[in-house]
This record gives C-alpha cells, sequence and structure tokens, in this order.
C-alpha cells in the first residue's frame, strides 16, 4: 500500500518531482565543485610548491662559472642542501615566431633541459611534464600573457649562432617564474635540443647561466647569508616568490566568493522547493489522515519520496560537479597548479551533506504534520477559521492596469517566495559586480599610489628606452632630457621624469637585504602617500615598507646602514608606506639625496608631464602622437600605466573569470526563473484556467507571470546597486590587504557597467527564462477550470 | 438563426483521446438559446453536461459543428477574440466558486471591468459599480474580505457579481449551486432569475431539479446526445413547476 501510494504519487507529481530533481542535482553540483575548489584555493600555492618540489631560495645566476657559485653555497652556514638547473640565457630579439619578434620582455629568458629539470613543471592538465620530444618546446611565465600561441605554432631560438626552429607543446607551469609578476619567461625542451644550443661556443661565453635552488633551515638567515652572492639576476626567497603570485592568489581567491555565492544561492533554492512541494502536499496529508494513516506513515511516506529524489539527484549532481568544477578551476589557473588529491572524496562528502541537509529540511517541513487534523491539511497548512489575509494592494484604488497590479499584488502577497527569489538574484548581482569592481580597480589610477609613482599625464614605458638606462648606455636624467626635448621640438612642450630604481645593501641589527628603492630627483618625498609616520624631509631620512622593515627588524626612527656604490651611510626610517613594486621588497630616498647616476639601474617608466595641462581627450590624441614620435607601442596613460605595471595578464585573467562568472550567473538566474516559473505554473494552474475563463488573453496571463519575475529582478538590482560598494569592500579589502594595501583601497566604481548593464543582463535573463517557460501556459485551458481539484 | 437567437448550436461533436482511445462526449448536438432565456441541463453524472457548456461558451473548442454567439460562429474566431468575448460578453460561474487568492472579494469582482475596455470607466467608477452589484445581490459588507473569510454562499454571490460586472449578453453557470446548501442555494438562485428577469440571458448545468425549475427550459442531455427538451410553464406556482419537471426527468430515465 505504501509503496503503491509513493509510486502514484511520483507519477502524478512528474513535474513538481522533476523540478525538484533539477534542484537537488544542481545543489550538489554547485556545493560539491565549489568545496573542492575552496579547498584547491585555501591549500592552493602550499600544494602547488609541494608538488613542483620548490626550495626555500632561488638564485638566477649570471655567472660563466656556475660551479664556482656552487661552491660558495656549500660554504655557507644556513644553506643545508641545494640544486643546480643549468640554463641557456636569451633576450626577447633572439626569440621570434616567422621572422618576428613574439614578445618584449624587462628580463632575460631562460632555456632549459627537461632532463635536468631540478624542480617539476606542469602541463595545462596539471600533469608533471616528464619529456619533451626533440623538437617540440613548452613555454612558461610572462610570454603567455600578450602572445597567441596555438599547439603546432613553431617558433624559432637563437643563441649565439645555432637557431632552432621548436613546435609550441603547450603552456608549462613553471611555479618558480611562472607567476603574473614575474618577467622571467622559460622554454622547456628536449636534452638533445638543449645540447645543440649549448654547444654553440658563443652560448658558451655569453649565454651561459643557472639557477640555483638552495634549502635551510632559516629562510631569513638563508636570504641574509647569500645577499652577496655576484652576477645574479634574481635572489629571492620563497616569501617573494609566494607574493608573486598575489594576482593568481587575488583571481583564485575571486573564485572562493564565487563558490561560496553557490552554495548559498543552492541551498536557498532546496530550502524553498522543499517548503514549497511539501506545502503542495497538504491536500494529500489531509486525506490520508482522513483515512486513518497513521502521522509516521505519513511522514514515512514523504521522506522516502524525498530521500528517494535526493539521493539520484544527489549522484547525478556528483558526477556533473567534476567537469562544473574544473571548468571553473581552468579559468583561474592557467599559470598555477590549483586541485586537490581528494576532490573524489570531498565530492562524496558533500553529495551526502546534500542529501542530509534535504532531509533536514524535509524533516523540518513534516513536523507540521502532526500537529495538522485533517480539515487543517485540507485547508494547505492553514489552522483556524480566519486565514491570515493575502493581498496587500487594493485594485480599486491603484492606477495599474489589471495585469500589472495582478503581478505586483502577487510578489508584496507572497513575500516569502519571492523573496527568496529576490534574494537568489541580488547575490548573482552582487557577485558580478563585486568582480567588475575588482577588476576596474585592478585596471585604473586608483592603484597608482601602490605603483610609488605620482600622476602624470602619460608615461612611456618601452623596454629598448628603459634598457639604455639599465645598460649604462645612458643615465636617468638625460633620457628623460631626451625625451623631453624630442616632444618639445615637435610641438609637445612638457617636463618629464622617472621614477629611479636604487638597489642597494641596507644593513639592521645584522640583517642583510637588497631592496629597492625609489628616487626621484623631480618629485618631493612628501607627493607619495604614507601609511605611518612623516615622510622623509632630509637626504638621511628614508621611507621603508612594511615587508622590508619587518626583514630587518626595523621601526620607525631606527637608523640603518645602507650602501650605495660601495659608499655607506646611516638613514633614519621616518615613514612605512604601502607598495606593489618588486613584490613590496621597497623603500624611498629623499629627493635632495645625491644618488650617482650609475647606481640607478632602472627606471618605472618615464612620466610626462605637459605644460598646457591637457584635457582627457587631448591626452589621448597626443598617446598616439607620441607612439608615433618615438616609434613605440608602450605610451599609455595612468591607468594603462597602473595596467602594465600589474601585468597585461591579470586584467586579461579577472576579465576572463568575469565574463565567466557573468555566463555561469545568467546560466543560474536562466534555469532558477525556468524552475521557478514551471513550479508557480503548476501550483497557480486553477488561476491561470480561472484568469482565462474570465477573458484574460493567454498573452496577458504570461505577461503577468513574466512581470512579477521582472519586479523580483528590479528590485534586486536596486539591492545589488545599494549593497554593491559596501560588500565588495567587505569582501575585496582583505584580498587587496595581502597585496599591501592594508587600508583598503578606493574602487574604481564604473556607474554605467556596474550600476545598468549588469542589472539590465540579469533582469534580461531572468525575463527570458521566466517568459520562454510561461508558454508552457498555452497548454492550459479555461475549460480546466471544471478539472481543478 | 432568429433575430432573437444568442446561442444557436448546429450538430455539435466533442471527441477526447484518452490513451488512444476516441470518446465521443458530444455527439451531433444541436439546439438554440434565445435572448433573455434561462435553460437549465440536466443529464446523468458524465453526460457530456459540462463539456457542453464549456464547449458552446468557447471555453473548449469543438471537434465538429458550429457554434454561433451573438451570430459570430466560434470556431472562426481566434483565441484572442474568444478571450475578448469571454471578457466583454459572456458571464461564468462556477461550482468552485473559483477566485484569484491574493485579491479581496472587491477586487476579484472588478477585475474583469479593469482588463475589460469596453467601457471607458475611470477605476472609481468600476468600483463603484462593483459595490453597487455587492450591494444588489447583499454581500456589500465583505468586499474588504479575502476569499477565505466569507461563506460559500456569500462567495458564490460574489461570483456572480463578477460575472455580472461586464454587462454580459449571457451567463454560462456550471452547477452553480453544487457546493452550496440549500438555504444558499436558494439564495444564488433567487439571484439568478432576478438577473434572468432582469434581461440575462442564462444557461445552467444542474443536477438539481429544484434549480432547473426555475428556469425556463430544461435539455436533457444523456450520452452526448440531447434526449428531450422541456419548456417550463413561468407562471405556474413553482412547487407544480418542480412536480412537471420531475415527472418528464423520470420519463427521460433520471
Amino acid at each position: 500500500m505504501f509503496l503503491r501510494i509513493l509510486k502514484k504519487d511520483l507519477k502524478r507529481k512528474k513535474t513538481m518531482n522533476i523540478i525538484l530533481l533539477l534542484f537537488v542535482i544542481m545543489a550538489t553540483m554547485f556545493a560539491a565543485s565549489s568545496v573542492n575548489n575552496i579547498i584547491a584555493v585555501m591549500s592552493g600555492l602550499d600544494n602547488y610548491f609541494e608538488k613542483a618540489n620548490m626550495s626555500d631560495h632561488f638564485i638566477i645566476s649570471l655567472s660563466k662559472d656556475p660551479d664556482a657559485i656552487a661552491d660558495m653555497l656549500s660554504q655557507k652556514p644556513n644553506v643545508s642542501d641545494f640544486r643546480t638547473e643549468k640554463q641557456l640565457v636569451f633576450h626577447d630579439n633572439d626569440l621570434t615566431r616567422n621572422g618576428e619578434k613574439l614578445d618584449e620582455f624587462s628580463s632575460v629568458g631562460l632555456a632549459l633541459s627537461i632532463d635536468n629539470a631540478q624542480i617539476n613543471y606542469f602541463n595545462k592538465d596539471n600533469g608533471i611534464i616528464k619529456s619533451v620530444p626533440q623538437g617540440k618546446a613548452y613555454l612558461t611565465g610572462c610570454i603567455l600573457n600578450k602572445t597567441n600561441f596555438e599547439s603546432g605554432d613553431e617558433i624559432q631560438l637563437k643563441i649565439g649562432d645555432t637557431e632552432l626552429t621548436l613546435e609550441y607543446a603547450g603552456i608549462g607551469k613553471d611555479a618558480f617564474l611562472g607567476s603574473d609578476m614575474m618577467t622571467n619567461p622559460r622554454i622547456i625542451m628536449n636534452n638533445e635540443d638543449y645540447e645543440k644550443l649549448a654547444a654553440d661556443e658563443k652560448a658558451k661565453e655569453n649565454n651561459s647561466a643557472a639557477v640555483f635552488y638552495v634549502n635551510g633551515p632559516d629562510e631569513k638567515a638563508l636570504e641574509s647569508d647569500l645577499s652577496d652572492i655576484p652576477d645574479t639576476v634574481l635572489n629571492v626567497g620563497i616569501s617573494v616568490i609566494r607574493t608573486s603570485y598575489i594576482m593568481n592568489t587575488i583571481v583564485a581567491g575571486l573564485l572562493l566568493i564565487v563558490s561560496v555565492c553557490l552554495i548559498l544561492v543552492s541551498f536557498v533554492m532546496l530550502r524553498f522547493t522543499i517548503s514549497f512541494t511539501i506545502n503542495e502536499e497538504f491536500r494529500e496529508i489531509g486525506v490520508m489522515k482522513a483515512l486513518g494513516l497513521k502521522n509516521r506513515s505519513v511522514r514515512g511516506l514523504f521522506l522516502v519520496k524525498y530521500l528517494g529524489i535526493a539521493a539520484i539527484g544527489a549522484v547525478i549532481g556528483f558526477f556533473l560537479s567534476i567537469p562544473f568544477g574544473n571548468m571553473l578551476l581552468s579559468s583561474v589557473s592557467s599559470k598555477m597548479y590549483l586541485g586537490s588529491d581528494s576532490s573524489a572524496a570531498v565530492g562524496v562528502l558533500c553529495s551526502l551533506a546534500v542529501v542530509l541537509v534535504i532531509m533536514a529540511f524535509c524533516w523540518r517541513c513534516t513536523r507540521k504534520i502532526k500537529k495538522l487534523s485533517p480539515i487543517d491539511a485540507v485547508r494547505s497548512g492553514q489552522t483556524g477559521e480566519r486565514f491570515k489575509k493575502k493581498g496587500l494592494l487594493r485594485l480599486g484604488k491603484s492606477k495599474l492596469g489589471a495585469t500589472g497590479f495582478l503581478a505586483l499584488n502577487d510578489v508584496f502577497s507572497s513575500p516569502k517566495q519571492f523573496g527568496i527569489m529576490t534574494v537568489i538574484f541580488t547575490v548573482c548581482l552582487l557577485l558580478v559586480m563585486c568582480l567588475a569592481n575588482t577588476g576596474n580597480t585592478l585596471a585604473s589610477r586608483k592603484l597608482l599610489p601602490l605603483m610609488c609613482s605620482t600622476d602624470s599625464d602619460i608615461y612611456i614605458t618601452d623596454t629598448d628606452m628603459i634598457m639604455e638606462v639599465m645598460t649604462g648606455e645612458t643615465t636617468v636624467t638625460e633620457q628623460c632630457d631626451k625625451i623631453e626635448k624630442k616632444l618639445t621640438d615637435n610641438g609637445l612642450p612638457c617636463s618629464v621624469h622617472a621614477e629611479g630604481l636604487v638597489a642597494p645593501t641596507v644593513e639592521f641589527k645584522g640583517n642583510k637585504l637588497s631592496p629597492t628603492f625609489l628616487y626621484c630627483k623631480d618629485t618631493k618625498a612628501s607627493d607619495y602617500s604614507y601609511s605611518e609616520g612623516y615622510a622623509p624631509k632630509y637626504s638621511n631620512e628614508i621611507a621603508l615598507t612594511s615587508s622590508v622593515a619587518e626583514k630587518l627588524e626595523a621601526g620607525i626612527g631606527d637608523k640603518v646602514n645602507i650602501t650605495i656604490d660601495g659608499k655607506t651611510d646611516e638613514y633614519i626610517v621616518t615613514a612605512f608606506f604601502q607598495s606593489m613594486v618588486k613584490l613590496g621588497e621597497t623603500g624611498r630616498f629623499h629627493e635632495s639625496l645625491e644618488v650617482p647616476d650609475s647606481a640607478v639601474n632602472q627606471v618605472m617608466g618615464f612620466q610626462i608631464d605637459f605644460d598646457d595641462s591637457p584635457d582627457e581627450k587631448e591626452i589621448n590624441s597626443r598617446i598616439s602622437r607620441v607612439k608615433d614620435i618615438f616609434d613605440t607601442k608602450y605610451v599609455d596613460d595612468t591607468d594603462g600605466f597602473v595596467m602594465s605595471c600589474i601585468g597585461e595578464g591579470v586584467k586579461d585573467t579577472i576579465n576572463g573569470v568575469k565574463v565567466f562568472v557573468l555566463l555561469i550567473t545568467v546560466i543560474i538566474v536562466i534555469m532558477i526563473s525556468v524552475l521557478m516559473e514551471r513550479s508557480f505554473i503548476s501550483k497557480e494552474k486553477p488561476e491561470i484556467a480561472l484568469m482565462k475563463a474570465m477573458g484574460f488573453k493567454s498573452r496577458s496571463v504570461r505577461r503577468q507571470h513574466t512581470l512579477r519575475f521582472l519586479i523580483s529582478a528590479v528590485i534586486a538590482a536596486v539591492l545589488a546597486i545599494l549593497l554593491s560598494t559596501p560588500v565588495t569592500k567587505l569582501c575585496i579589502d582583505p584580498i587587496f590587504g595581502i597585496m599591501g594595501a592594508l587600508d583598503g583601497v578606493e574602487y574604481n566604481i564604473k556607474p554605467v557597467e556596474v550600476f545598468a548593464v549588469y542589472p539590465v543582463i540579469i533582469a534580461a535573463a531572468t525575463v527570458l527564462g521566466a517568459y520562454l517557460t510561461a508558454m508552457y501556459m498555452k497548454t492550459i485551458k479555461a475549460s480546466d477550470t471544471s478539472d481543478i481539484e | 438563426m432568429s433575430k432573437n437567437t444568442i446561442l444557436e448550436v448546429k450538430d455539435l461533436c466533442k471527441t477526447y483521446i484518452i490513451n488512444k482511445r476516441q470518446n465521443n462526449v458530444l455527439r451531433n448536438v444541436s439546439f438554440h438559446i434565445d435572448k433573455g432565456e434561462m435553460v437549465a441541463v440536466m443529464g446523468p453524472s458524465g453526460s457530456g453536461k459540462s463539456t457542453l457548456l464549456y464547449t458552446v461558451s468557447g471555453m473548449d473548442k469543438m471537434t465538429a459543428g458550429d457554434v454561433k454567439f451573438c451570430g459570430k460562429s466560434l470556431s472562426e474566431q481566434s483565441e484572442n477574440s474568444l478571450a475578448e468575448m469571454r471578457l466583454d460578453d459572456m458571464g461564468f460561474i462556477f461550482q468552485q466558486m473559483y477566485m484569484m487568492k491574493n485579491l479581496s472579494i472587491i477586487d476579484n469582482i472588478i477585475l474583469p471591468a479593469v482588463k475589460s475596455s469596453k467601457k471607458k470607466e475611470s477605476r472609481k467608477e468600476i468600483l463603484s459599480r462593483g459595490q453597487d452589484l455587492m450591494h444588489k445581490l447583499g454581500i456589500s459588507e465583505v468586499g474588504e474580505n479575502d476569499i477565505n473569510e466569507v461563506s460559500g454562499g456569500q462567495l458564490q454571490r460574489a461570483c456572480i457579481c463578477r460575472s455580472m460586472i461586464n454587462d454580459p449578453q449571457m451567463i454560462f453557470a456550471d452547477e452553480p449551486t453544487g457546493a452550496l446548501n440549500r438555504t444558499s442555494s436558494d439564495e444564488v438562485m433567487e439571484e439568478l432569475t432576478k438577473l434572468n428577469s432582469e434581461g440575462t440571458t442564462i444557461m445552467l448545468v444542474t443536477h438539481d431539479s429544484k434549480v432547473a425549475a426555475k428556469c425556463s427550459r430544461v435539455l436533457y442531455i444523456v450520452d452526448g446526445n440531447i434526449r428531450g427538451e422541456y419548456n417550463i410553464k413561468k407562471e405556474q406556482p413553482l412547487h407544480d413547476r418542480e412536480r412537471g419537471l420531475n415527472n418528464w426527468l423520470m420519463e427521460m430515465g433520471w
């Protein structure tokens, strides 16, 4: 008997049962994939570094005699062991595709043989690259940001007099140099190809290099110990490498927010659907109770039914969560190994949790059965002779038409069901808005203070011009004067300055560091912002980032020894500041300090301020002119400059995530609208038939149903607009905090995009989903009023 | 079709296909109703009474035959014009007193008038007309109540008000007293009779000979065919009419 009732019920309420099943599948899919992604992101870098077999310290040496460096390392007391990975250095001009330079990179590129790899490199599917076929090569790092490669593309690498044509084998994930902030791309090739290049006499003389992966018990002591290794391009501890992944971590952090939102949405949906479907069952409950079935049996019937649906949904959802989760992860982890070994177990646990949650919801919802008399149950769970008031608005007093009024009245009369829908739409919208605000802020001048630069009209970041300073061909002052003259000669009178980068050795209480100091004669130290203390006022005063100060164990007021060009002087720390330059390993000198031109070996970019203070439109037209004058494409406004400092890859990744999340959100919103509207139609069949019988046209009823969704979407849009700024601050500030912006950042909010485009997209998706589903109402005829129970 | 005829039904057939089996619910039904008539349709359960009512009112599609309402053939009308006809020219009363759950009684009553563009009335005028109708049917005190807060009789009278709000040419009622007790049933029939005496044409389906006796004509339907027609002499006292009708029904096999 029990089974027969159950079977009949499943058959008769096919639509609602299918809708519930779909919601369970969605909830399981979101929950399992999201929890897996949360674990993958939280343990992301640790897991990646562990899998890659990273060391505690890293040195890239251009010494012709790597064995001598190895000997030095063996002598260091804090070095417990080290591995040497031989490399060949190349410059951006050496790497071409069909004779054209692939990309410009400010530092050197490295080529290595897979047989000599001392860390694990991963392919795009996170498999360890164990071998590379002859004639093929994997590319890693910054080169992948600007250049589009397709498998099978041929590239030419010329080292010395030897040129090799290599076929692109795919992305290589390089834990050491693969982050968006690192500027050394690598080419991983077959040993025979590598030996061909290494055998070149010129290469032996000019291109030999080695990467040393050094381990030691104390990272800080190791850093101090290794600060005097000569001929290094990079000499950093693992913490700096970790920091270099900050942008990738931000993007992964966004995935975390996406995941939390998806879990929230799925459980809200489940809660709604279960209470909705159980409320629909009250008539049956009443009849069963009237027939004499015990409470336990009635409740058991529903619990068994929902357990069956939940179990089937959870199994399907679990299998769907695997590709869905991978899809989400791959959108943010093209350069990182993100994933967890226990994803299947986590997925199973999540699926079980979803079943348990559903059963808990059902247990709670069916608790009412005990208290209800058969008559109460027949009255849809309401007790007493008087029912609570439903309609809130009055048609007689309203100025709205019948369709509009009915839609609005329905929304306000059933706040629970439409409220839940509004909450889901709001969460979805907030998610997209937060991502958009973050992406727009990362690509805007609002982050300029973190780049330790002042605001200028335009910026030139041409690598050739910067390289002239780096190689000592010219000085910063000379280069600025040259640019200024050329622009003035071309009718663009201006002043040019540049933030010079100096790399002195800083020592305090026996701690030695080589941070990068910013120095600009043409600006004042007080022009920059500081998080603590006061701007340096005299030549013997400096500001440090909290990260450098922490490593030195120095505070404001302490006197530190700084050696520039072999000359050591004492400087007072007067302030701390926030910086994203050189991964936050930064300090600032006062402008009155006489730093020898030879010590300034790099610049951030050449900043141009026109004498006539042009407006934005004029600046844009001048950018084109300056590009022509200097024959370079690397001329930007402030937004572009910030972007070039952060890395184009980050912007593209965040934009990619933004579009991806928008797409997922639109799909979710459409699915929710479809499923909800379908359940509304099922529940409101009598009213639909009645409206048709009264003479409402089908399109009027469809419009009424669609309008209800539109009203929900509009309320959600208003709520999301009001909440977007505080929610963005709440969710994204901690992420910027990790980057060094501990006091938060000023967000770049694009009102049209955030407050108009996204709400319209979500509202349109809602309306589309609801309207298309409402077409189903065509099957309900006016005469169905006679069939209603 | 005479000038006085409001509904003319010719060879009406209605067939349902259930589990690939053809079920002929109405078989070549023909009859007509003149303006101002009050016609009852009676017959055993499953004989096709309600199907007939829904098909001739355009709520359901006919399989064959022709139905002319106010001279217009329903089979030639589009879904939209049928909806317009139902809104402006027809009124419906159902056994189960269906109403919009989220609306008050008065709002349910005036809803068709708000939707209709037949009369160019302000919302105030519509409301006042709705209140007048409620007053006429003796339920003016429950206008602001929700549909759950009134008795079955009051609700059915509200349904009558709703069916009357657009001054329809004809009211179709499907067992309007079926869910009511005798007192409420009498009250509702009294209202319908009053409406009819004021000129409204009514076609109603009923199982109750007491209800049918208040009509001017009774159609008796069996297995989708009109088996017979009985004209009631209105001038006779009610109990005589009832007796006469019951005798006729017994002859029909009731």
